[in-house]
């Protein structure tokens, strides 16, 4: 089990190199002067020169390549153009805020993720299958910022019953996390109901039942058990998904999250800003990933031996 | 001659292979009534996309500043937008443009993923390495960060979203194709091709290919719909299309401003998009049930 | 606009009865004064914990005021936005500020005295005041400011606003300063009243840029408590503020301490409609810009109360004059005629606007209006044929792709098409915009724009600052605003008049001449002038915004 850990972790490490490397040339590519951005609108072509000097952007590419590696490894992320702070403070300033959307997104549309697809699973072919996957279906389809502003007509503005906006309590979580985790609980659901149908086939299930085992007991101890492997895989997965799909959340709600400062940065040009909040949102991909084939071997011994 | 003598065996051989799936998939298919229905109103919108803007009551551009925001009427059936402009006209005018950033996105993705990993997955070693390596950075990315970030460099605009999708399309059928390009490079009907000396290209877009092409279809289907998701979520951020396009994405980002006083700002746009991304997510299931043979009824 | 100022006052007399109902009836139901409020927010009501007796529960209040943008920066020479200057003037006050209408007004300073030439400058301290932190404000404490407003090699972005026409200042004596200029310069006080001149404590200067830009202090009426990034920023009254002090004013105090609250919480909401929910719901006490369109919204909401006022932003649709067909007056003044402006006002500023009728806003200092064209396409095609353009023209419009300035050249697109003309949108994120305009260091023919949206407002208040930047040779990009390339010897004359003299009749003189000239010119199509609109909870009183677009929390006040 170690040694296919650390092979896998080994295996990561061509992926993090030009992921990295990928990122610094993308960034660079991005049109808009970031020295003009920090001498200000009308700060002579002298003083742009000098604030280009400072920000030694005007070295050759490969040093400022070699100079953001040995940045990186020393965890120094760079100074943010915009705020003129450690891009590190900056995120971590946030950091927390997006996990805990993330989080708590994720937590509730596994939730009713699972329920769904297993009532669906194991009533296949009957109403509640179809009432179940119209849900999930549904629930993929809907544009998230497009049920976020329902939500605040509905919750905030209508009914008052939740805040709109903010940081600090459970309550503003409550309308970003039901925006953000909806295409992703119906995507759990999908895969619960089409794992449950397939487990549902096996003899085991026929051998529980013919124990004269409760419905109750078939569908949780076996049937949901036998296909949490999947399950697994699939929430994994939409971790990363749910990062990405923040930015567009944290828009409408003014979460301050990390996707906020991603905008805030693009518009910004703030180079180091954007390079490094897109390393970190792919470095969390890349690490989930991981965490998820290696939970997947551990839960299917059988992928040990390939 | 010779070439096209060899080939006679494979051909057939393929044909006896192909023949019944398709027809068995067909009679499959129709009995999954939504997904029919799905199609159906995909083949609505195709309509409406080639023929919308002759059939619309109202020019794309037709403004009235006598009537502006005004809800739902006889006159206008979804209401009018903050300059007087016919929204139901938009929208339908928009159903070319949301079915045309969709379909040639996804088209060029799946193009592009599937040469990649019928490359990849024939001719393996550092072919392969270096597309599967690719395919991973790519993967390293949450689809819409790697969508902003080329926006970024490429500016904001309805060509640049296409590349944008299209780009992050690519390794998921890169992916797929390498996988079953694995599976058939091996099977008893690629073998006999290649004793009997066709070539690389022939094996792969006359032998392997087809076998990949169920999966192909499914995927692409689904992806169709994830894929104007993702550009009325560019588009939401400033990054999309650029007015006056009656984009949906954009029409829906656009009405955000008058949420307070005009829901059908908002609301059909929106319908407009949720439907079509459902039946495309609907069409998608409906296909790849009548395409798996494990699901057996 | 008469509605919501009979609305306002009508709940001020409100307020005020209630209040003094609540001091007659003793302190035990000071709480329950208004139920039609709405709930107070969970932040609210957390910090209405059990306060010592004596004092008045609401005094621990925070307000909550909800902005469209993030703050930049809280140092005032390296602020280019409005809002982050606004928070500013309220942490620190100025040599010479603003009343309410943007009139001049003495602050840390009592008065001036210049020379003819305008050169120099003597210019007397008020005594009695000391910084947040305790530091005294003294010339010395003057002098430290000053020195770095003149410091070139800080590269802040408002270096250049007085670098260049500071040459020295000197101590007369302990509350008596004295500035020479290089240069003649008659809106020198203006300029100080700049918010990029607000005074900022010496020990902050001598910490370095850093320390000011992220911790401030100053003798403002309010103090900087914390910042953090794109969440919120804090500030909290400063009960020992000088204004308040009725000797140090000089008489009179400014406001009164009992605000009603303690703390003012500002939250960044990007999101328009958000931030409508968000007063809405009571989430907010206080928010602004209010998007025009959800302006009726909030005036039927009786737990909001809306407002509007005059502003100084002055919207202008900028030609190059330079280039082709634009340097010909015909096809500017035709493009003129083919506005329509009341219905630009209407369309795009949802009647919060009045048409423009100079280059700078009615509240500005020498302002004189002219006569606007009227709406007349048919004038306008044949001003076009004469300039032989017969059949129109394509061109393209350069913007930051603002939601509200895209809405503006959609509008704009509509009305050209009526003549003939075909503008091409080219919107732009706000960094291209600086490079492809901003950076560009060639004569105006050889540049890219054409055609330009932008919104101008002078925080000076001063004609200098609303003309100067926008149709100076010396402006042309990339020093500052004149994207129309606009050059014309007659209005260099008056603008140096205006300039170099101190004299109010001369000045007044000069840029009458001047706004004459632009008009008949019209370098740039002048739309409208902006209200400002800004929206409270029916408990705050007195929150108003400066014509400039910063808010105005004097005498804000919170009722029980």
């Amino acid at each position: 089990m170690l040694r296919y850990t650390l092979k896998r972790i080994v295996g990561v490490l061509p992926t993090l190199i030009i992921v990295v490397t990928f990122v610094f040339f993308f960034v660079r590519m991005i049109p808009g002067d970031p020295a003009r951005l920090v001498a200000g609108e009308q700060a002579t072509l002298d003083a742009v020169e000098a604030v280009r000097t400072q920000l030694g952007l005007d070295q050759p590419i490969h040093v400022q390549y070699v100079r953001y590696i040995g940045g990186l490894l020393r965890g120094d992320l760079g100074m943010s153009l915009r705020t003129k702070r450690p891009v590190l403070t900056e995120v971590a300033a946030r950091y927390g805020n997006t996990m805990a959307l993330t989080v708590a997104s994720l937590v509730w549309s596994t939730i009713v993720g699972v329920f769904l697809g297993v009532w669906s699973g194991k009533n296949r072919g009957k109403w509640q299958d179809f009432t179940g996957m119209t849900l999930a279906v549904s629930g993929i389809s809907l544009p998230n910022f497009w049920i976020g502003f329902l939500l605040i007509m509905l919750f905030s503005v209508k009914l008052r019953w939740l805040p709109t906006t903010g940081t600090g309590s459970w309550k503003n979580l409550v309308l970003p996390a039901i925006a953000l985790g909806t295409s992703i609980s119906a995507i759990i659901a999908r895969f619960t109901r089409s794992s449950i149908v397939e487990v549902m086939k096996e003899d085991y299930i026929r051998t529980a039942r013919a124990k004269g085992l409760k419905e109750k007991t078939v569908t949780w101890a076996h049937a949901f058990r036998n296909s949490m492997i999947s399950v697994v895989t699939v929430v994994g997965l939409q971790f990363g998904f749910l990062l990405g799909g923040s930015v567009v959340t944290e828009a409408v709600f003014a979460y301050p999250g990390l996707g906020q400062l991603l905008v805030e940065s693009v518009n910004y040009r703030d180079y180091p800003a954007i390079q490094s909040l897109i390393l970190i949102f792919s470095l969390q991909f890349i690490v989930i990933n991981l965490i998820v084939d290696i939970l997947y071997a551990v839960l299917n011994p059988e992928i040990k031996l390939s | 001659m010779l070439g096209k003598k060899k080939a006679a065996g494979a051909e057939l051989n393929e044909k006896t292979d192909i023949k019944t799936p398709v027809s068995e998939m067909v009679r499959k298919f129709k009995k999954q009534k939504n997904s029919v229905v799905a199609l159906v109103f995909i083949l609505f919108l195709v309509f409406l996309a080639l023929f919308g803007e002759a059939l619309a009551p109202f020019k794309i551009n037709e403004y009235d500043y006598s009537s502006i925001l005004q809800g739902p009427s006889a006159a206008h059936w979804f209401g009018t937008d903050e300059f007087g402009r016919d929204l139901f006209s938009r929208i339908i005018c928009g159903t070319r443009i949301s079915l045309a950033v969709g379909l040639s996105a996804v088209s060029v993705g799946a193009v592009c993923g599937t040469v990649l990993g019928l490359l990849g997955g024939y001719y393996r070693g550092i072919v392969d390495a270096v597309i599967m390596r690719i395919c991973d950075t790519l993967f390293a990315f949450p689809g819409i960060i790697l969508a902003i970030a080329i926006v970024a460099i490429l500016g904001s605009g309805i060509g640049n979203v296409v590349i944008a999708v299209a780009v992050f399309s690519t390794p998921t059928f890169a992916r797929l194709v390498r996988g079953r390009t694995l599976a058939l490079k091996n099977s008893v009907f690629v073998q006999a091709a290649r004793n009997l000396g066709a070539s690389d290209a022939r094996i792969l877009f006359r032998h392997i290919l087809p076998g990949a092409v169920p999966e192909i279809i499914v995927q692409f289907t689904m992806s169709v719909g994830s894929s104007i998701l993702t550009a009325s979520s560019l588009s939401f951020l400033g990054m999309g299309a650029q007015p006056p396009t009656p984009e949906w994405g954009l029409l829906l980002a656009n009405g955000r401003n008058y949420m307070m006083t005009s829901m059908h700002c908002t609301l059909f746009p929106g319908l407009a998009i949720f439907l079509t991304v459902l039946s495309f997510n609907i069409l998608g299931d409906g296909l790849r049930d009548a395409l798996d043979p494990k699901l057996t009824d | 606009m008469r509605k919501t100022e009979k609305k306002l006052c009508a709940l001020l007399l409100a307020a005020s009865m209630a209040a003094l109902t609540a001091c007659g009836g003793g302190s035990g139901s000071a709480g329950s004064g208004s139920s039609a409020a709405p709930a107070g927010t969970a932040a609210a009501g957390e910090t209405q914990a059990p306060v010592a007796e004596g004092e008045s529960v609401s005094q621990e209040t925070d307000i909550v005021a909800a902005v469209n943008v993030d703050f930049t920066t809280m140092d005032p020479m390296d602020t280019s936005d409005t809002l982050s200057g606004g928070i500013q003037r309220m942490i620190s006050d100025s040599l010479f500020g603003f009343d309410d209408d943007m009139g001049i007004v003495p602050m840390l300073a009592t008065g001036y005295e210049a020379n003819d030439e305008a050169t120099e400058f003597t210019i007397t301290l008020r005594e009695g005041i000391t910084f947040t932190d305790g530091t005294p404000w003294n010339a010395d404490a003057a002098l430290a400011n000053f020195a770095k407003w003149d410091d070139e090699s800080l590269g802040l972005k408002r270096t250049t606003f007085l670098c260049n026409v500071l040459d020295t200042f000197e101590k007369v004596d302990d509350y008596t300063i004295k500035v020479t200029l290089t240069e003649p310069f008659g809106a020198f006080i203006s300029n100080l009243a700049h918010p990029a001149c607000v005074i900022m404590c010496p020990r902050t200067i001598e910490a370095g840029v850093e320390e000011c830009a992220r911790n401030p202090v100053g003798t403002g009426q309010y103090k900087f408590v914390e910042w953090i990034e794109g969440d919120h920023l804090t500030l909290e009254l400063n009960k020992d503020w000088w204004g308040y002090d009725a000797d140090i004013c000089g008489g009179t105090a400014l406001a009164d301490a009992d605000a009603g609250f303690k703390t003012i919480t500002f939250k960044p909401v990007p999101e328009s409609a958000t931030r409508v929910a968000m007063i809405q719901s009571g989430d907010a006490q206080i928010i602004w810009p209010i998007p025009t369109e959800s302006v009726s919204v909030l005036e039927s909401d009786p737990n909001v109360v809306s407002c509007q006022g005059d502003g100084i932003v002055v919207r202008y649709f900028m030609m190059n004059t330079q280039k082709e067909p634009f340097n010909d007056v015909r096809v500017r003044q035709a493009i003129d005629y083919a506005i329509n402006k009341e219905a630009y006002i209407q369309v795009v500023k949802n009647g919060l606007a009045i048409p423009a009728t100079s280059i700078i806003g009615p509240a500005v200092q020498y302002y004189k209006g002219n006569e606007p064209r009227p709406y007349d396409p048919e004038k306008a095609k044949q001003l076009l044929a004469e300039a032989g353009y017969p059949d129109g023209f394509t061109t393209s419009v350069m913007y930051a792709n603002t939601t509200a300035n895209q809405k503006q050249v959609e509008f704009l697109k509509q009305q050209l098409e009526q003549v003939g003309i075909n503008l091409e949108l080219n919107g732009l994120e706000s960094a291209v915009v600086n490079q492809k305009i901003q950076d560009v260091d060639v004569p105006g023919a050889e540049a890219e724009v054409e055609c330009y949206v932008i919104g101008w407002s002078p925080s000076t208040g001063d004609a200098d600052w609303g003309i100067r930047p926008l149709v100076a040779i010396e402006s042309e990009p990339p020093m500052s605003y004149n994207i129309c390339y606009f050059e014309n010897q007659e209005l260099e004359g008056y603008i140096k008049t205006g300039l170099e003299s101190a004299d109010d009749a001369t000045r007044k003189e000069a840029y009458e001449k001047a706004q004459d000239l632009l008009w008949e010119e019209t370098p740039m199509v002048f739309l409208c002038v902006d209200s400002n609109t800004w929206a409270t909870g029916a408990k705050v009183q007195n929150v108003k915004i400066y014509p400039d677009g910063a808010i105005n929390m004097k005498n804000a006040k919170m009722a029980k």
